[in-house]
This record gives C-alpha cells, sequence and structure tokens, in this order.
C-alpha cells in the first residue's frame, strides 16, 4: 500500500464490519459454524472439568486451588482451574508455551499482584484461609510461600546478604550465621562458598547463582516453594543439580515446579498437572495426577499428544 | 513420610517476627512522604508561575494607561491595521477547518487521489501559517521603519513596503528576504513535501492559528514593540526580543552543522580507539563545564582575538561551543536508532560509504537531530551568564543591523531589571518572563510534535 | 632560532605525527564501505575536523584560563590567593582570599543539594517503583518543565517570592539578599536532575530483582530501599554529583539572590557571593584588560573549572566504577 496519507487513513478507520468474526480477537462469542477443531486443529472438551486421576497415597494437603481464573486487563489468562497441591510432594505443572502456568504458579504467593491490571478469581485455601481474598496481606503470604525464577536474580550484595535479606526484613532474632549456613546447606551450596560468603552472589556461575536463590528462598522458612522454569537457563549438569535439590528439599517443603520439559517433570515430580491454552489462548487445566499415571496412562487425548510430543 | 499436621509451626519459625501490618504502614506511608516530595516540586513551580503570572501579565495584556504608561503605545500600534489583516479575520476559520476537515472530505470524495493533489492538499493546509508569518513580519518592519523615520526626522514615512526596501540597509534586506519570504516559503515547502507525512487531520496548526490570533487580539503588543527607558512604565524588550531572534538564528547556523558533523563523524567514521574515546569523554565533560566560563572564552577568543567585539556574532559563536555537546549527544543518539539493517542494505546496491549517509542514514535521523536542536537552543535561549561575561549591553535603543552590531538579549533584560530595587522594574522583568517562558514554551512544544511527526515507521 | 626554520625538528615530529593520524582516519573503517571516492574523502575530512573541534574548545578554555591566571599569579603571590578568607577586589585594598567565594558557592551548594537530594530522590523512588505509568506521564514532563526553566526566572522567583518569606519567618533582620533563598532556588533547579537520573539508574535494575524480593515478602519500601536502591546506587551517586556540580556552576540566581558579600560565615541567613557572582560582578563593569581585577576573573574561572571538572570526573568515574553489571 503506498503511504499516502488518505489511504491510510482510510484504513485506519474502526474495523469494517465484514471481516468474519472468528477471525478478530477478543471475546465474541464464535458464530456457530466455527469450531475450536478448525481453529487450532486440537479438539476440545467444552467442559471445564478437567480428568484427575486417584490419588491413593495417604497425603496433605497444602493449597487448594478451587476455581481459579487470573486476568491481564481485559485478556484472561487462566480459566477455572481446581486442583489439589499435595503436602511435602513436588507437583510439576507442565504445558505448551501460554498455556498459564507460570500465571497460574504466581497467582499462589500473589505475585500477579505488582502486575498493573492483573485480576485473579476463585480461591486457593491455604491452612484454613483464601489466599486470594484481599483482605489476606499479599506481603505474609509471599513470606511462606517462596519463590525461585527462571532466570537466577540474586541481589547484587555479597553471598552472606543473599540469604540473610529476607530473614532481616522479616525480623529474624536468631542466630544470623547458623541460619545462613543452614539454608546454604539445605541449597547444596554450603561446600562450595564456605571461604567467599563475602563475595558478590553475581560472581557466582549460573547454577551457583540458582542454588544461591533456593537459599534465599528457603531462608525465610517458606512452607511451600514456587519453581518457575528453574533450571530453563542452566547447563545440563547445572540441572542435575537443581533436580536432585528439588528431591531434596520435598522432603521438608511442599514444592511446585513449572517445567517445559517433560523429562524433568517426569524425573522430580510426584505429581503433575498438565494445562493447555485452547481458543481464545485462555489456559485451562486437562488432567492432574500422580507423575506416574500421566506419564503412563494418560486419560485425556491431548494429554497423550503431549507427552508423545505430537505438539508442544 | 508421615504426614504432617496443617498448621503445626516448625521450631524455627517462632523466631521471625515478620510485623508485616507495621511494614505495610511503613511502607505507605513512605510512599505519601515520596508523594509529598513530589507536591513540594510541583507547587514550587507552581508558586513560581503564579508569582510571574500576577506580576507580569497586567502589563502585556492593557493599553500601557494601566500601568501609568503616556499616551501612545509601542510602534505596532500607531499603524492603521493593513488589508491583509482584515483579510486574517475571514482566513482564520477557513485555517482551522481545512486542517482538520480536508483529507476527510477530499477523501471522501475522491479517494484515489494522484500524488500532486496529495501534495496541494498539503500547501493548502499549511498555506494559513505561512501567510500569517508573512504579513505579521512585513507589518513590523514597516512599523520599524516608521519609528526609525521619525526619529531621524523622514518625512512622509507611510510604512510602505517599497519605501522600506527602498531605505533598508544591506542587512535589512536579507532580514526581509529570510524572515518575510523564505520563512513562509519553508512553510509551504513543509506542506509540500511532509503531505505524505500527514497521517491524520490536524489539529496542531488549527491551535497555533488560534494561539496566536488570540495574542494578536488581545495582547497589546507595545511592551514588545517598546525600547528599553529609565522609567519602568515606558519600558518594552523590542530590542532584547529581536536580539534574542537574531542570536538563536545565528547561534543554530553555526551550531547545527558542527554538531551534526562531529556526531556523524563519531558514529558513522570513527573507529573505537582512543581518539574517538577521548573526543566522547570531553564532549560529556563538555558539556558539565559552567556556562558562564563559556563566556570568558567567548570573550578571550571571539571578543578579542578576532575582534567581533561584543556584538550579536560574538554571543551566537559562543552560545553556539555552549550548545554543541548538547546538539552532539542527541545527534549521535537519533544516529544510533538507525538500523544496521539499513546500511547494509545501502552496502549491498553498491553506495559509497557517504551515498548510504546522505540518502538512508541522514533523513531516518534527521527529526531526531532536529530535536535535539530546538531543545539545545531553548537551552541557549535562557542562557545568560556567557552574554555577560562577553559583555552583553542592557539598554539597546536601537536594532542591531547586522551582525557585528551591539546586542541585548532578554535574559540579559530580565536580569538587568531583577537587579534594579525599584518593584516597578521587578514588574516588567515578570512581563518580559512571561514573553521568554512562551517561546520556550513554543519551543519544546515544537520540539515534542517534531518527534511525533518524523517518527517513521518501519 | 628552531622556530623561524622553515622544518624544525619539532614541527616535524608534529607533522608526521598528524600525517600518521590522517592516514589512520582515512582508511575506510567500516566493513563494506569500499575505497571512499575523492567527495567522500572531503567529507570525510571535514566532519573529522567537526569532531576535533570539541577538543580545541576544551584546550581552548584551558589556555584562555591558564595564561591570564599565570598573569595573575605573577602579580598576586600563590599564597594571597589560596590562603586568605578575605576578598575585596574592588576594593582600594585589595585582598584575593579565594576561600571566601568557594566557601560561599560551598555553602549554597549544600543548601541546595539538602532540598534537592531529598526532594528528587523521593521522587525518583516514587516515579520508578510506585506511580502508576500514567501518572509518571504527568510528572516527567513536569519535571522536565522545571528542568527547563532560564535560570534568570529562578534568580527573580528567589528575590520576590522565596526571600519575602524567608523574612517572615526569621524576622526582618534579615536582608532581602541571603544565601538561603539562592540555595533554595538552587535546590529546585537541581531536583530535576537528581529525580530524572536517578529513576532512569532506578529502572535500569531489572524486575526479576525486585520480583525476587518480593517474593521473599518484602513491602514495596523495602524493595525500594534495600534492593532497588542499593543496585542503583551508582547511577544515584552520580547524579547527585552533577547535579552538585551544576549548583557549584550556577551562576544567574545566585547573582541575583544571593548578595554581592563575599565572606567566611556560617549563617546562612547572611549575604554571600560564589565564585560565579563574582565573575559577574566583574564582567558588568567596564574592567579594563590590563587590570588586576580582570585577571583575577580568570583565577577565579580557573578554581570553579577545576572544582567543577573533577567533580564530573568523579561522577563518571563511580558510575563507571560501581556499576553492577547484569547480563
Amino acid at each position: 500500500m503506498p503511504r499516502n496519507f488518505f489511504t491510510l487513513m482510510r484504513s485506519s478507520a474502526p474495523a469494517a464490519t465484514d471481516v468474519p468474526a472468528a477471525t478478530r480477537s477478543g471475546h465474541g462469542t464464535p458464530p456457530p459454524n466455527w469450531t475450536a477443531e478448525a481453529a487450532t486443529g486440537v479438539h476440545l472438551d467444552a467442559s471445564l472439568e478437567a480428568v484427575r486421576h486417584e490419588i491413593t497415597e495417604e497425603v496433605d494437603t497444602a493449597l487448594q486451588l478451587r476455581d481459579v481464573s487470573a486476568f491481564y486487563g481485559d485478556f484472561q489468562a487462566i480459566d477455572r482451574m481446581s486442583m489439589p497441591i499435595p503436602r511435602n510432594r513436588v507437583t510439576a505443572l507442565i504445558g505448551p508455551s501460554g498455556c498459564g502456568k507460570s500465571t497460574l504458579l504466581r497467582c499462589c504467593n500473589r505475585m500477579n499482584d505488582l502486575i498493573p491490571g492483573a485480576r485473579m478469581d476463585g480461591e486457593i485455601e491455604f491452612e484454613g484461609r483464601n489466599l486470594l481474598d484481599p483482605n489476606i496481606d499479599a506481603v505474609e503470604v509471599r513470606r511462606r510461600i517462596g519463590m525461585v525464577f527462571q532466570k537466577p536474580n540474586p541481589f547484587p550484595k555479597s553471598i552472606y546478604e543473599n540469604v540473610a535479606f529476607g530473614a532481616r526484613i522479616n525480623g529474624y532474632s536468631g542466630d544470623m550465621d547458623r541460619l545462613v549456613e543452614d539454608a546454604l546447606r539445605r541449597a547444596a551450596l554450603w561446600d562450595e562458598v564456605r571461604d567467599e560468603l563475602d563475595k558478590s552472589g553475581l560472581a557466582l556461575s549460573g547454577g551457583q547463582q540458582q542454588r544461591l536463590c533456593i537459599a534465599r528462598a528457603i531462608a525465610v522458612q517458606p512452607e511451600i516453594i514456587l519453581m518457575d522454569e528453574p533450571a530453563s537457563a542452566l547447563d545440563p549438569v547445572a540441572t542435575l543439580k537443581i533436580e536432585d535439590l528439588m528431591r531434596e528439599l520435598a522432603e521438608e517443603y511442599t514444592i511446585v515446579v513449572v517445567t517445559h520439559n517433560m523429562q524433568q517433570a517426569g524425573r522430580v515430580s510426584d505429581y503433575t498437572a498438565f494445562l493447555l491454552a485452547g481458543e481464545e489462548r485462555v489456559g485451562r487445566l486437562v488432567e492432574f495426577g500422580p507423575t506416574q499415571d500421566i506419564f503412563t496412562n494418560p486419560l485425556d487425548q491431548r494429554t497423550e499428544d503431549y507427552i508423545t510430543g505430537r505438539y508442544g | 513420610m508421615t504426614p504432617m499436621g496443617m498448621t503445626a509451626p516448625s521450631a524455627q519459625l517462632t523466631a521471625f517476627s515478620p510485623r508485616v501490618r507495621f511494614r505495610r504502614g511503613v511502607s505507605v506511608a513512605f510512599m505519601v512522604a515520596a508523594l509529598l516530595a513530589i507536591a513540594v516540586s510541583m507547587i514550587m513551580l507552581g508558586a513560581l508561575i503564579v508569582e510571574i503570572a500576577v506580576d507580569g501579565a497586567a502589563r502585556l495584556f492593557t493599553d500601557g494607561a494601566g500601568v501609568g504608561r503616556e499616551a501612545g503605545g509601542g510602534i505596532l500600534t500607531d499603524l492603521p491595521t493593513p488589508a491583509g489583516m482584515r483579510w486574517m479575520t475571514w482566513a482564520l476559520p477557513v485555517a482551522i477547518l481545512l486542517p482538520f476537515v480536508g483529507p476527510r472530505l477530499v477523501n471522501a470524495l475522491a479517494p484515489g487521489l494522484p500524488r500532486i493533489a496529495e501534495r496541494a492538499m498539503g500547501v493548502i493546509v499549511v498555506a494559513p501559517v505561512a501567510i500569517f508569518v508573512h504579513i505579521l513580519y512585513v507589518r513590523f518592519e514597516s512599523a520599524y521603519y516608521v519609528e526609525y523615520a521619525r526619529a531621524v526626522g523622514i518625512d512622509g514615512a507611510s510604512g510602505n513596503i517599497f519605501q522600506v526596501l527602498g531605505e533598508a540597509s544591506g542587512f535589512q534586506i536579507v532580514r526581509l528576504l529570510v524572515v518575510g519570504v523564505l520563512v513562509p516559503l519553508a512553510i509551504v515547502a513543509a506542506g509540500w513535501f511532509g503531505a505524505q507525512r500527514m497521517r491524520r487531520p490536524s489539529l496542531i496548526i488549527p491551535a497555533i492559528m488560534i494561539a496566536g490570533w488570540v495574542v494578536y487580539l488581545f495582547m497589546d503588543p507595545w511592551f514588545l514593540s517598546s525600547f528599553p527607558s529609565r522609567k519602568p512604565a515606558e519600558a518594552g524588550i523590542f530590542s532584547a526580543v529581536t536580539g534574542t531572534l537574531y542570536m538563536m538564528v545565528i547561534t543554530a547556523a553555526v551550531a547545527f552543522p558542527l554538531g551534526v558533523g562531529a556526531a556523524l563523524y563519531l558514529e558513522e567514521y570513527a573507529r573505537r580507539n582512543w581518539f574517538s574515546r577521548m573526543i566522547q569523554v570531553n564532549i560529556s565533560n563538555l558539556a558539565g563545564v559552567p556556562s558562564i566560563i563559556y563566556g570568558l572564552l567567548g570573550l578571550q577568543v571571539f571578543v578579542r582575538v578576532l575582534e567581533f567585539e561584543r556584538s550579536v556574532l560574538a554571543g551566537a559563536c559562543t552560545m553556539a561551543l555552549l550548545v554543541m555537546p548538547i546538539i552532539i549527544v542527541s545527534a549521535q543518539e537519533a544516529l544510533r536508532t538507525v538500523p544496521p539493517s539499513m546500511r547494509e542494505a545501502a552496502y549491498a546496491v553498491g553506495a559509497t560509504r557517504w551515498q548510504m549517509i546522505r540518502f538512508h542514514v541522514l533523513p531516518y535521523a534527521f527529526g531526531g537531530m532536529l530535536t535535539g536542536n530546538i531543545l539545545a537552543m531553548s537551552r541557549a535561549i535562557g542562557e545568560t551568564a556567557p552574554l555577560i561575561a562577553i559583555g552583553a549591553l542592557t539598554f539597546i535603543a536601537f536594532l542591531a543591523d547586522s551582525p557585528t552590531d551591539d546586542f541585548t538579549v532578554l535574559p540579559i533584560q530580565i536580569f538587568n531589571w531583577v537587579a534594579r530595587p525599584q518593584a516597578g522594574f521587578h514588574e516588567i522583568a515578570a512581563s518580559a518572563i512571561i514573553v521568554l517562558m512562551v517561546i520556550l514554551l513554543l519551543m519544546n512544544a515544537a520540539a515534542i510534535i517534531m518527534r511525533q511527526r518524523t517518527r517513521t515507521d518501519w | 632560532m628552531a622556530a623561524q626554520a622553515p622544518h624544525g625538528p619539532q614541527q616535524d615530529t608534529v607533522r608526521s605525527l598528524l600525517a600518521e593520524l590522517w592516514r589512520e582516519r582515512l582508511q575506510p573503517s567500516r566493513p563494506g564501505s569500499g575505497r571512499e571516492t575523492p567527495v567522500g574523502r572531503l567529507i570525510h575530512g571535514a566532519l573529522f575536523l567537526t569532531a576535533t573541534l570539541s577538543a580545541f574548545v576544551t584546550i581552548g578554555i584551558v589556555l584562555v584560563l591558564i595564561f591570564e591566571t599565570v598573569e595573575f599569579f605573577r602579580e598576586v603571590p600563590l599564597l594571597d590567593f589560596f590562603g586568605s578568607t578575605s576578598w575585596s577586589a574592588l576594593f582600594a585594598e585589595k585582598q584575593f582570599g579565594v576561600w571566601a567565594l568557594v566557601w560561599g558557592t560551598g555553602m549554597i551548594a549544600l543548601i541546595g543539594l539538602a532540598v534537592a537530594i531529598p526532594l528528587g530522590l523521593m521522587a525518583a523512588i516514587f516515579l520508578s517503583e510506585y506511580s502508576p505509568p500514567r501518572l509518571r506521564a504527568i510528572v516527567k514532563p513536569i519535571l522536565e518543565i522545571l528542568a527547563g526553566v532560564p535560570t534568570v526566572v529562578f534568580g527573580y522567583f528567589a528575590l520576590v517570592s522565596v526571600s519575602p518569606v524567608i523574612r517572615d519567618i526569621f524576622g526582618e533582620d534579615v536582608g532581602i539578599y541571603n544565601a538561603l533563598s539562592a540555595g533554595i532556588v538552587v535546590g529546585l533547579m537541581i531536583v530535576p536532575i537528581i529525580a530524572s537520573l536517578s529513576e532512569d539508574a532506578m529502572r535500569a535494575v531489572p524486575r526479576s530483582l525486585r520480583e525476587g524480593a518480593y517474593a521473599l515478602g518484602s513491602t514495596r519500601m523495602e524493595v525500594s530501599l534495600r534492593v532497588v536502591l542499593p543496585a542503583a546506587f551508582s547511577g544515584v551517586v552520580a547524579s547527585i554529583i552533577l547535579a552538585a556540580s551544576r549548583a557549584v556552576g550556577e551562576t544567574m540566581a545566585v547573582t541575583i539572590a544571593g548578595g554581592g558579600n563575599p565572606q567566611f560565615g556560617v549563617n546562612p541567613l547572611e549575604a554571600v557571593q560564589t565564585m560565579t557572582a563574582m565573575i559577574v560582578q566583574l564582567s558588568l563593569g567596564d574592567t579594563p584588560t590590563t587590570s588586576i581585577e580582570f585577571k583575577v576573573l580568570f583565577a577565579v574561572a580557573m578554581t570553579l573549572f577545576v572544582l567543577t571538572l573533577g567533580m564530573n570526573i568523579v561522577a563518571q568515574w563511580v558510575s563507571r566504577r560501581f556499576r553492577e553489571e547484569y547480563e
């Protein structure tokens, strides 16, 4: 099109009415002859009821999600997800990009509050209270539900101060040196950094930085640790260390991990939730259950397709 | 693994006392304090504006009698309104409507407009502005001539433009040509070449027209068109405003090519070695040198060694050196926004480096460079100290006829009035400040508009 | 005699150095640029000259200042200039104790910083950490307007608005010209520098750091003060030093409002004179270029130049040396 201001002006007029509604993005109801299959090539069940495998072991529930939805402005990112997060287990959230894994994770400690225009519906029960209740203080929630991020993000402070930071702001009155050592030991980093605690956290290697972030998270004694693709920026050796660490930490903490990598989910997690974004890019829970069951005996066709690598 | 109770706190947990509620409160209090800090700055800026408006506005909007001025206005008010001005009354609604409805109308009636018609449309849209500038300026020159004729005792001076031309000195003719003819032509040319860029109906041109018209109708220009005087009620800023305008034109003419040249060299030619690093560090250090030191440099180099005396030229050259770092840095930033792919594409079709720069880099970055230049000029327009150091005078009862004449500028005139003890001079200082700030505001607005208009989407 | 010889040894050295420099300059420096045409070469040379102009400006400033300063110190011993605290250049009995002016400059700069650091830093923290985007879109341009107001206008404001308020508070004994009112408007003038540069530095702190701190249960203030501010420390300090340098070099407001009384007292309610105000004062009078008053102008300017240059270099060094590198 020529860069002519008259023609351009015409094309900037409000969207013409002859454009088929189905090709527009937004929330308009699809016309009757439009099917999800035709648009995405995936068969979508209209029901929100996800497939749930039976949980055979006796396990407490750390978090109970009920109909959790999240919106960014007008855009709905996840739609009415319900599932339990078993205590002292590793729960993996898997699914293709843009299916709402990270959004769901960030709902669990109210990190979404920090994004302007973000909104959450539904209920996340934690110790008998609803985390999503506006009266519940997000600061308190985040202290008890820690988080580790995709890219290691140590503060530009010494290793010691990185670990002590959370304890300091939360008014820790005990022996700080012991707390730091303890956290670093549990994060399997102590032996590598014990002689250089004054060194900047940024001077460590990527894998060490990520373990430092884990140590930082556990130093405030959270009950639950959320991990958002914690190994995606790391090399295979460092990834292996992080995965071993997750298994060890699961003895004391409840861990929820978002991962892109199905092998990783299979290796580290006890439970797996498979999420998928359907039409309008809204993420929904498809299947939840013990990892063993999900991987060996998926009940939903889409889960099987994903696990066998048919798409993703 | 045994399941744990729902709320059993581990032993270590008790060592924490998060006091979340308290910390939240502190955080909110902190936010309020931060807001207050901004509010304090805003309040002080507001107080500054109010103070100046209260002190100075009266003088700009009265006929002079209200502030103790004797009969008679400034030189402009003595002249009858020329025919062109009467036409402007009719032209104004057209000028307001045209840019707004014109494109829509033509678009609706004749969608497949040929290129030449589109350009004609662009010209028509800006033409009222050009005519306005032309008429106002010619009127101003005539008025000045009448005043001059009266002062030296020439009879029968009517302010007819041919009479003015017949008496004019070389510099005045250049002045008339540039401001009265070339500037309006440049506006028309901008409409012609910029027609493609006007993507939506313009609100800016009508806004400028309305503002200009309101100022013309309601502001009695005697303050703008009178020379300084010993009595506050008689004093005006005619020589200061014209001095400022002269100096800005020369400063821009000197500083813009030099600054852009340096930026082009540093971005497009220089290798990353000690030399270019040294120049770069030097430029950022120059930007931090107090302006008065540039004044001393100008005093020694331009006034004394090159013997420009205390002239417009010396002042403009000093100012050019002062603002050059700003122009260089902003031009460099503009050049850095040129995508490397464009340079490669130009080379790939066999362009030499200069052709690549001339035909691809410069057109792309020119808008940003101009914006930087305007911002640099708005810095220069308010600078006082360097001009005091080179010895610009404050009492100038004539207009500069050549770049080597003595001169004064607005900020110096303001300084001179502020420094006097009489309250009457403080008031006219406030009026002059209003004029200065309006010029500054217009320049900044022009910079912002230019930044938006010349941004090319790729 | 060497100076008169057409090819003195020194000239040869200079010439060959220049030739070396030119040869290097004229090589095509970017891949793909090919060999330059004569026109291209001419343009290249011209652009090179414009770029070197800035170096000549610096050299010019230094030479101009040194030349007259040396002249000055031929007549007045160094000790009288740097070893005394009383200044009376315009009286019959002349004293050139520069410390009186440095002290006046320092006092006004300190008052200015005392006003501007809290205001500017808080404004920066608010804009970067708390403000909704829409509010920032309003506040930032207003701060830019504040930065663009000519200093002579601030001088007027100090004299007409700030001084009367100070007199209302501290009594009629306080003069219209005093260091406090000049310092306050200088502070107001440098608020935008601190606010804007510090905000840039704080916004450059990666989002992930903030999220890391929030995930540990920090409040917004704790994130701002204990994570973002330390991470942006170099930029913040550099902005403060730059603002201080601007306050030291500031001329018109302190000339108008500070009074013209070079003195070495600690009372901010008295009139002081800064180095810049003294330069203006001497420039306004018709000082003969051979007189000692004219020469001392340059000695004071030299002191000012060294001071501000030093501060700028320190600011650059701080922002380079202490910058945290994030990937």
